[in-house]
């Protein structure tokens, strides 16, 4: 099993880690097959689990730290990555990997 | 925060009867309208608020839960309902299934961490299976109340 580098990501939306990005974050997590947290301060989630992700209770501006262990934690980073940054909005949403 | 400080007791519907999600919105926004939590005035313009939130995904979780909401200025804090169907509401949840536990929330609108803070408590909550099972369980308000108060000291 293989670990990716954890990276850092800030929740850029006016409304915080609320029910879209936290129903996003789930969706796009579950199609991987790698085990993939969110770290913020002493609160870990599970990110396939919407009621951990919502747990979080995460505002504007939080920094969260992605950790993802499996053979595809790579490519799951980089879409979580590029889901964070595209501030969750459904223009700007990036196609989620099959 | 605790489930206590803004569920309002007297809005606890413990059978729900509605099988559609529009009808059991309707039925919570009542709910509150009637325990004196929502202004008359805004009920319908407070219920076309959830059903629009509604329209960006529902709010249908997944585990049998939803938890329908909006932001709105007739109210000055924060204030849910919870409703408990024995037999299930269509909700087109994320799992496809029924839901039988609904927190509905109403938050002002300048208070963006009040809403995010009541998700979040209800959420941590949700996620337990115990709790949800008690939840579904319940035969009155005051049963749902009491369960709440207990959860809240944990």
């Amino acid at each position: 099993m293989s670990s990716s580098q954890p990276r850092n990501v800030t929740v850029n939306g006016e409304h915080g880690l609320h029910l879209v990005p936290c129903s996003l974050i789930a969706k796009a997590a579950n199609s991987f097959a790698s085990e993939i947290q969110i770290r913020t301060g002493s609160k870990l989630a599970n990110a396939k689990n919407i009621f951990d992700l919502m747990g979080l209770g995460v505002g504007k501006g939080a920094v969260l730290l992605l950790e993802a262990t499996g053979a595809d934690a790579e490519v799951a980073l980089d879409a979580l990555e590029e889901l964070f940054n595209s501030g969750f909005e459904p223009h700007s949403r990036p196609e989620i990997a099959p | 925060m605790k489930l206590t400080d803004f569920v309002v007791p007297e809005a606890i519907l413990v059978d729900l009867q509605a099988r559609k999600k529009p009808d059991a919105i309707k039925a919570m926004v009542s709910s509150l309208q009637a325990a004196g939590a929502i202004p008359e005035s805004d009920v319908e313009a407070i219920f076309a608020a959830i059903m629009k939130r509604e329209e960006l995904g529902s709010t249908g979780i997944g585990n049998g839960v939803a938890v329908p909401h909006t932001k709105h200025a007739g109210v000055s804090r924060l204030v849910a309902t919870v409703a408990i169907s024995k037999t299930g509401v269509d909700f087109a949840s994320l799992d496809g299934n029924d839901v039988h536990i609904l927190f509905l929330l109403v938050s002002p609108p300048d208070r963006p961490g009040d809403h995010l803070r009541g998700l979040e408590t209800i959420s941590r909550h949700l996620r337990e299976q115990s709790f949800c099972r008690v939840l579904k369980q319940t035969n009155s308000s005051q049963e749902v109340w009491e369960l709440l108060n207990e959860v809240d000291q944990e």
